[in-house]
């Protein structure tokens, strides 16, 4: 256990025990009246401040699309990148901080309308857009904005309207940028999703195609191959199985038969898969047993999509200590739009791989991990 | 240390035998869950309480009565949920809620290394703290923290790194 593992058990157990419990320990009447004293105030003022969001929104998607004609940057495909950063140190903070890809350099920062905090973040293909989720808690759901490059130096951000969005904590776009993909989880009968839905919308318009299968609980880490017709993504089968899958986009709307496992065995425990541009190849973050049984290794490798086999290991990092309850030492991955280049964070330092070379180059991050990349 | 350890009595139940037993063992647990999430033990009772209320109605309903427990739990969750965001609302508009417990305003003792914790835990994502509570308070394995939180198990584990990665980082430990 790591030092910071026992001092977190410590204090909560600490703070714990100075609760005792003793003025309602009775069970509750389910007939017993609610009381409002507390929750009646700020739930007025929740659903006046939606109403004004909602109006603000409203407006601001009325407005007129008179805006500059954006200019992208000089070798705009994969220049700059875009990290989202929860309670992150240094000028960015809470906000979507875009960077030079080769510098890691923030060079503008996008901060989170009022009402919203980011929760993802996806790029397309020309390095122009990006496209940021605006969280507003479960029940409001999401907006969608998009961030792009302005006049000289500066970004605009603009509301993308038509697009219902639940709470996501992660999108992909394709790489025209006109579709945009998400996970919803179906409604909970107990604690576990009753089905899952991979819902891919069409900007321009709000077409809406929904992949379901209910022999899933769980969809993370979608990916789009270069000619946006596949879609990798890690499934969580009832009972915690989980599986790297490539769907297409064409195939039905039954998530199981629509998408197909990439058969990987012994590879450790896996997390982020990201599609090859191609679609043959799958990137994702292993975490192996050492030889020589000491601490284990976080490993990036790439897996042949056909038979699931380990062809080379990209990138790695040893863990500091033999802890098990730390797997990965680094969690978020994404590839650029030419299908060249990987991008991960881990410890305060972004590494950009070059696939070819498996050439790793790094630079500062020293704001934090982010939770979500776009690049 | 203990999670919730409740095995509910077999079907059919009344439910009040059933919640009666489940609040009797597990009640003190879940407020003490409530209150690391939200800060206050008067909230944390109403949350807890909202929660078995809920419980008693849908307990007809549960397809397995063993998952009582769980089911408690993720209600808790969820309550916990609510009040931070509604908090979270109301504090945008200037209205100010009763310092966390841990806090060096309130009136009880702590100490400096658990209050830095307790801050630092605050500043992380809802899912990451939530994720680390369930974890390194109530010991929950992955599989019972993706069923209370709703998420895959593979989610908990790449949450749980990130946040202890944070956390470190927060609390200026080499790690």
């Amino acid at each position: 256990m790591t030092r910071t593992e026992e001092q977190l058990r410590d204090a909560l157990n600490g703070v714990a025990e100075l609760v005792h419990g003793t003025e309602r320990a009775r069970v509750p009447a389910a007939r017993g009246r609610r009381r409002f004293s507390g929750w009646l105030v700020p739930a007025t003022m929740a659903a006046v401040l939606l109403v004004v969001v909602a109006g603000v929104f409203t407006a601001a998607s009325l407005r007129s699309p008179a805006a500059p004609k954006p200019v992208s940057p000089a070798g705009a495909s994969g220049r700059y990148f875009v990290s989202l950063t929860a309670q992150g140190a240094g000028p960015a903070g809470n906000g979507a901080a875009v960077r030079d890809s080769a510098t890691g350099e923030v060079v503008h920062v996008a901060p989170a309308p009022e009402g919203t905090e980011w929760s993802a973040a996806a790029a397309t293909a020309d390095g122009s857009s990006f496209y940021l989720v605006g969280s507003r808690g479960d029940a409001a759901g999401s907006l969608l904005y998009r961030l792009r490059p302005s006049t000289g130096a500066s970004w605009r951000l603009d509301p993308v309207a038509g697009v219902d969005l639940p709470v996501v904590d992660g999108v992909a776009v394709s790489p025209d940028g006109t579709r945009l993909a998400y996970v919803k989880a179906g409604p909970r009968k107990t604690a576990v999703a009753d089905h899952i839905e991979i819902h891919v919308v069409t900007l321009a318009g709000g077409h809406r195609e929904v992949f379901q299968s209910s022999a899933l609980i769980g969809a993370e880490s979608l990916s789009w191959s270069a000619d946006g017709a596949r879609l990798g993504f890690a499934a969580t089968f009832r009972g915690g199985r989980t599986e790297l899958r490539i769907l297409d986009a064409a195939a039905g709307h039954d998530l199981l038969k629509a998408s197909r496992p990439v058969a990987e065995r012994g590879l450790g425990q896996l997390t982020t898969p990201v599609l090859g541009a191609d679609g043959s190849k799958v990137y994702v973050i292993a975490a192996q047993p050492a030889e020589d049984g000491g601490p284990s290794w976080t490993r990036l490798i790439e897996v042949d999509a056909a038979s699931g086999r380990q062809l080379r290991v990209l990138f790695e990092q040893r863990h500091g200590d033999s802890s098990t309850n730390t797997v990965w030492n680094f969690t978020v991955l994404v590839r650029d739009a030419s299908g060249r280049r990987l991008l991960l964070v881990s410890n305060g330092w972004g590494h950009r791989i070059d696939i070819g070379t498996a050439r790793a180059e790094r630079f500062p991050v020293p704001e934090g991990e982010p939770h979500s990349l776009a690049w | 240390m203990d999670g919730l350890e409740t095995e509910v009595a077999d079907p059919p139940g009344d439910p009040r035998d059933g919640v009666a037993a489940l609040f009797h063992d597990n009640r003190l647990k879940l407020l003490r869950l409530a209150v690391l999430m939200v800060g206050d033990e008067a909230t944390a009772e109403d949350v807890v309480q909202d929660a078995f209320i809920g419980l008693h109605r849908r307990w007809s309903g549960l397809d397995d009565e063993r998952k009582a427990p769980a089911y408690a739990r993720a209600s808790v969750l969820n309550g916990c949920r609510s009040v931070l965001r509604r908090r979270s609302i109301a504090r945008r508009l200037g209205i100010v809620h009763e310092p966390p417990v841990w806090s060096a305003e309130s009136e009880v003792l702590v100490g400096e290394e658990r209050r830095g914790v307790m801050e630092a835990l605050q500043k992380l994502p809802r899912r990451r703290r939530e994720v680390l509570v369930l974890r390194y308070y109530l010991d929950l394995g992955d599989a019972e923290i993706a069923e209370a939180m709703g998420i895959a198990e593979v989610t908990v584990r790449t949450t749980a790194a990130r946040a202890l990665t944070a956390l470190a980082r927060l609390l200026g430990n080499q790690e």
